[in-house]
């Protein structure tokens, strides 16, 4: 674009039009500037003085002291087994039931969605102390339904794999429901042409789903997995309302480490520390998480 | 490769054996009641007396204390508390659709310098545990003296504002706004309308199903929150539902009837707003996002 | 120390911020301060707010009617919060140099180290209006309260511990409470009981992996409470700490513990008959009266039970304090109605009546209903117990790592109790621990 050919009145109205895009993203820009990136890039400094030696200065006290950490190398690897299991078994229960509910031959389909979507859109505060009650291990009503069939009962929330067990139980229980409605509403938008002509190739129903209907959705896919693992690296409400991070820091995630140790302690630099650890380990799993995805894609 | 068509669940078929229709709807219907317990067990026991909550073997059914529980509850700030929160998540909804709409605008339909970075700063933001960036966000607002109050501290604007700029709503209105085909704004702009309209008489009219679908996630999102209002409403007439409710929750005595029925009376209207909008909830919403 | 951190000028100028910053002067209200030294109450005037949990909240405001007669120019409001709520509240409020703290605000006793290590300055210094009072409260409490040589909180209310038992349960196994000295004369009676009712009523409840309540009790009354000797060294591989370890596994392994989860599953334990006893603190009636109405009548309380005969019997758990965020701006009323409240036995006596929120002020217990039978608990005059025992309680030692203490020693707990670790052996681990994670040194 030779700018020196335009007139004084096209290079203005040029001008402007440059400015537009700008002008749009504006009031976000502001807001974001003043309420998101001044508390991290405050935060990020405290996290660069000394905990134990506070006015000494830059610092790099705090991410020594995470490396020996044994509390926090605890919270991480809790944090890493919920997200192996976690992710994989909330997405797959959410394509399983995408799948069985797109089957045109069922009834109530917009009934058994409304369903399944409730527990995503309740906090879980209010919830919490409900889920507690129940796995109560003398007194929660699991309990004594099991004991009323006979079974064992199980100590959900004072044994380690129990508790951990619950915690994946009620993660499981507030966003399978939520990526099955993102899943379904993409398997709906795939054409059924592609099917019909798979079909006249004599493609069963598994084959199908390998080969349309995964690489259809790999977007989708991609999108839920990034945005589960984020979720799943973050996790607080469950860890803390439920299992209280017990037995023995057994169910202990990043995030209540985090949350226990800036408003507990009020240990506030330490905490940054860990915040931005974990903003690393997240950003190295999602970058992952898009390189494999690509990787397939070749 | 397997050629019965019987067993073929996977794509919309009507052809699907009668033992096999049948485990399906008893998987879902298990999933279901999987889902909808704990709601019926909130009900349940938000109308017993406080006393009543810890009993063994536990109430299944609905006990005589709903009313005591209610009224117990708006003796002790519920009612001030409900505006509040009502207030609050209505004007978050209308401003960060507005503002998400915007950005998400400018992303999808301009080519301009510094785009891609803008875009991803927005989504870092999701990487972000808020815990840590409560404290300096805090004394921000202790030290804004804008609008004539003495601090911000305990002010609507101070729940409000932070999380206008939601990477979220910008990322969905910004998959919306790609669909959107350009010669339909060309055509306006030739007309002779400027920027600004062909934004607000174009774009956003087509865009109406994502902005419903975006307000009622946002409205939710604030409605369900809990921290941040914690933190910064330090003045009883100025709390959210979740921040009262939990006030119910002593050293060694809670009201546990008064505790369920807050809860339930805080999950009902989204429970409603939920029911009665459910199709912008669902199609709206993911159209943008399904596309990725 | 208002600005505890130099904002960071740079990089906000960058941002939009200095056109905000510009338009914020530092805080402008008025403030009303009232004269110090003034003799006259009328001329106290100001606005104070209080931060307290629900019913502590409720008892705060009920003082407040009497502490107007004196004071009638100043306004309490007081707010009730959860129970953690406050401690984020209050840690966010000193991390911003005072911002948005209350005049007053309730601080359980053993999380003051928290706050005073962490902000030395953040609590206002009140020793020289509060040293008079020192030989009024529970000894063991005003130690706590004061931080090299300062006082920076007042002791609110004690937790002089007690075994609260089922007389009717007692009575159907033939046991006599009266004959209960030793925990061993206890593990003995407890083992009728479980007999007496087919295994359905154990003796106490201990939630195993979360809370080590009882082995605090037991460190208490053998004056080795809590994790940490007086020189800040970690003081759990003492023969004492074992002794109490041990007799709690020895209760468990005598079938004897129900264990629970959690605050609501001992309260549950409580009213469904599942424990024959439970030792607790005396601000456990209020919650028995408040979750098992139908049991009226049937409740006692004794002393806990001595390692040996002749041993002591006093201990302490849990207790609260008030203290005032140094940022008021009206330290005079604050303090007033601090000292109403909790130096006067009036101000105490109202919130021991209405609440059962028992006073760390000594003087309080002259009053008739210290020696008053309570017909809730088998009419007898239970607050007596607690009022002489209050002065017998050696004093704890708390520190900011209280809470890190807390977690190991539920970790330490759990392996003894349920996987049958040896207590000596799982208190050197824990010790170990605890070293690891707060970097201090374990006592020899």
């Amino acid at each position: 674009m030779g700018s020196q050919l335009l007139t004084p009145a096209e290079r203005r109205h040029q001008w402007r039009r440059r400015l537009t895009p700008y002008m749009f993203l504006l009031p976000a820009l502001l807001i974001f500037g003043i309420f998101m990136l001044y508390p991290i890039i405050a935060s990020l400094q405290l996290s660069f003085e000394s905990q134990l030696n506070p006015n000494s200065g830059f610092s790099l006290d705090n991410y020594r002291r995470l490396f020996g950490d044994t509390v926090f190398r605890k919270a991480l690897i809790n944090t890493v087994f919920l997200l192996v299991f976690q992710v994989p078994l909330q997405l797959g229960l959410a394509m399983v039931l995408a799948v069985l509910l797109n089957s045109a031959v069922l009834k109530f389909r917009t009934a058994f969605r409304l369903i399944y979507f409730l527990p995503a859109i309740t906090a879980l505060f209010a919830v919490a102390l409900i889920f507690r009650l129940l796995l109560n291990d003398e007194k929660g009503l699991i309990n004594y339904v099991l004991n009323g069939l006979g079974v064992q009962p199980v100590p959900w929330l004072t044994n380690a794999w129990p508790a951990k067990f619950s915690l994946v139980m009620a993660i499981t229980w507030r966003w399978t429901g939520y990526n099955m409605v993102i899943y379904l509403a993409s398997l709906q938008s795939i054409p059924t042409e592609l099917y019909e002509a798979a079909e006249l190739d004599g493609a069963g129903a598994w084959a199908k789903f390998w080969a349309i209907t995964v690489p259809m959705m790999r977007p989708t896919i991609l999108l839920t997995t990034v945005l589960s693992t984020i979720g799943t690296l973050q996790i607080f409400d469950e860890p803390y309302l439920l299992t209280r991070s017990g037995p023995s820091n057994e169910t202990l995630s990043m995030a209540t480490l985090l949350y226990r140790t800036a408003f507990q302690n009020a240990e506030f630099n330490y905490a940054s520390a860990i915040a931005y650890a974990m903003v690393l380990i997240i950003a190295v799993f999602s970058l992952l998480q898009f390189r494999i995805a690509q990787r397939g894609e070749d | 490769m397997a050629k019965t068509k019987l067993s073929d669940e996977l794509v919309p078929k009507p052809f699907v054996s009668r033992f096999q229709r049948g485990a399906i709807y008893l998987l879902l219907v298990v999933g279901a009641f999987l889902s909808l317990f704990p709601f019926y067990y909130m009900f349940v026991q938000a109308s017993q007396p406080s006393s009543e909550v810890l009993r063994f073997p536990p109430h299944l059914w609905f006990g005589s204390a709903a009313w005591s529980n209610i009224q117990g509850l708006f003796a002790n700030g519920f009612g001030r508390s409900l505006f509040n929160s009502a207030f609050i998540a209505v004007v978050y909804a209308s401003l960060s659709v507005f503002i998400a709409s915007l950005a998400g605008y400018a992303f999808a339909k301009f080519r301009f310098r510094g785009r891609s970075i803008l875009f991803g700063m927005f989504l870092l933001v999701l990487m972000i545990p808020y815990h840590v960036t409560a404290v300096p966000l805090f004394q921000l607002m202790a030290k804004i003296t804008l609008f004539g109050d003495p601090t911000w501290i305990s002010s609507y604007q101070a729940v409000i504002l932070p999380a206008l700029a939601n990477p979220f709503g910008i990322f969905l209105m910004r998959q919306s706004m790609q669909s959107l085909p350009d010669d339909l704004l060309d055509a306006a702009r030739i007309d002779g309308a400027g920027e600004w309209r062909v934004f607000t008489s174009v774009a956003l009219p087509t865009m109406r199903p994502t902005l419903a679908a975006l307000a009622i996630y946002s409205f939710m999102f604030q409605w369900n929150s809990f921290f941040w209002p914690l933190i910064i409403m330090r003045d009883k007439a100025m709390e959210t539902l979740p921040v009262r409710i939990n006030a119910l929750v002593g050293l060694s005595i809670i009201d546990y009837g008064q505790l369920m029925m807050g809860t339930a009376l805080t999950t009902l209207p989204i429970m409603m707003i939920f029911i009665a909008f459910q199709r912008q909830f669902i199609s709206g919403a993911l159209a943008g996002a399904v596309k990725g | 120390m208002m600005v505890r951190r130099k904002i960071h000028g740079s990089l906000i100028s960058l941002l939009v911020l200095t056109l905000i910053l510009a338009a914020c002067g530092s805080d402008s209200t008025a403030t009303t301060t009232s004269n110090t030294g003034s003799t006259n109450p009328a001329e106290v005037k100001g606005e104070i707010t209080v931060w307290a949990w629900n019913v502590a909240a409720k008892s705060l405001e009920a003082t407040v009617p009497s502490f107007n007669q004196k004071y009638p120019n100043v306004k309490v409001t007081v707010q009730d919060i959860g129970r953690t709520d406050v401690y984020d509240k209050l840690t966010s409020g000193l991390q911003a140099g005072g911002a948005g703290l209350p005049d007053v605000v309730a601080i359980e006793s053993d999380r003051m180290d928290v706050y005073t290590s962490t902000f030395p300055d953040g609590l206002a210094d009140l020793t020289s209006r509060a040293s008079k009072y020192e030989k009024d409260f529970d000894p063991s409490k005003w130690a706590q309260s004061k931080i090299s040589d300062k006082i920076r909180s007042i002791p609110w209310d004690s937790g002089p511990t007690g075994l609260w038992y089922r007389v009717d349960i007692f009575e159907q196994a033939g046991v006599d409470p009266k004959s209960i000295e030793t925990w061993a004369d206890l593990i003995a009676a407890g083992e009728k009981i479980l007999a007496a009712t087919d295994g359905k009523t154990k003796l106490l409840p201990v939630d195993i992996v979360a809370d080590d309540a009882g082995f605090r009790m037991m460190t208490s009354q053998l004056g080795v409470c809590c994790y940490f000797n007086n020189d800040g060294k970690i003081n759990l591989t003492n023969d004492k700490s074992v002794q109490a370890l041990t007799l709690l596994k020895e209760i468990n392994d005598k079938g004897l513990v129900a264990n629970i989860n959690g605050w609501d599953g001992t309260v549950a334990a409580t009213k469904n008959g599942d424990v024959a006893t439970v030792p607790f603190g005396v601000w456990y009636s209020g919650t028995i009266i408040d979750q098992a109405p139908d049991l009226s009548g049937k409740w006692d309380v004794m002393l806990l039970p001595a390692f040996e005969k002749g041993g002591n019997r006093a201990a302490n758990l849990g207790g609260s304090t008030l203290a005032i965020p140094a940022a008021t701006k009206n330290l005079d009323a604050a303090w007033l109605f601090v000292e109403h409240a909790l130096a006067t036995s009036e101000g105490q006596n109202i919130m021991m009546e209405k609440f059962g929120i028992w006073p760390s002020y000594q003087p309080a217990y002259s009053a008739d209903l210290y020696s008053k039978p309570v017909a809730f608990f088998n009419n007898q005059p239970i607050w007596k117990l607690f009022a002489d025992e209050i002065k017998n309680i050696p004093p704890a030692t708390y520190t900011k790592d209280y809470a890190k203490g807390q977690a190991v020693l539920a970790s330490a707990q759990a392996k003894v109790l349920s996987q049958g670790m040896d207590p000596k052996q799982a208190l050197q681990e824990a010790a170990a621990e605890l070293a690891n994670q707060t970097g201090r040194e374990i006592a020899q």
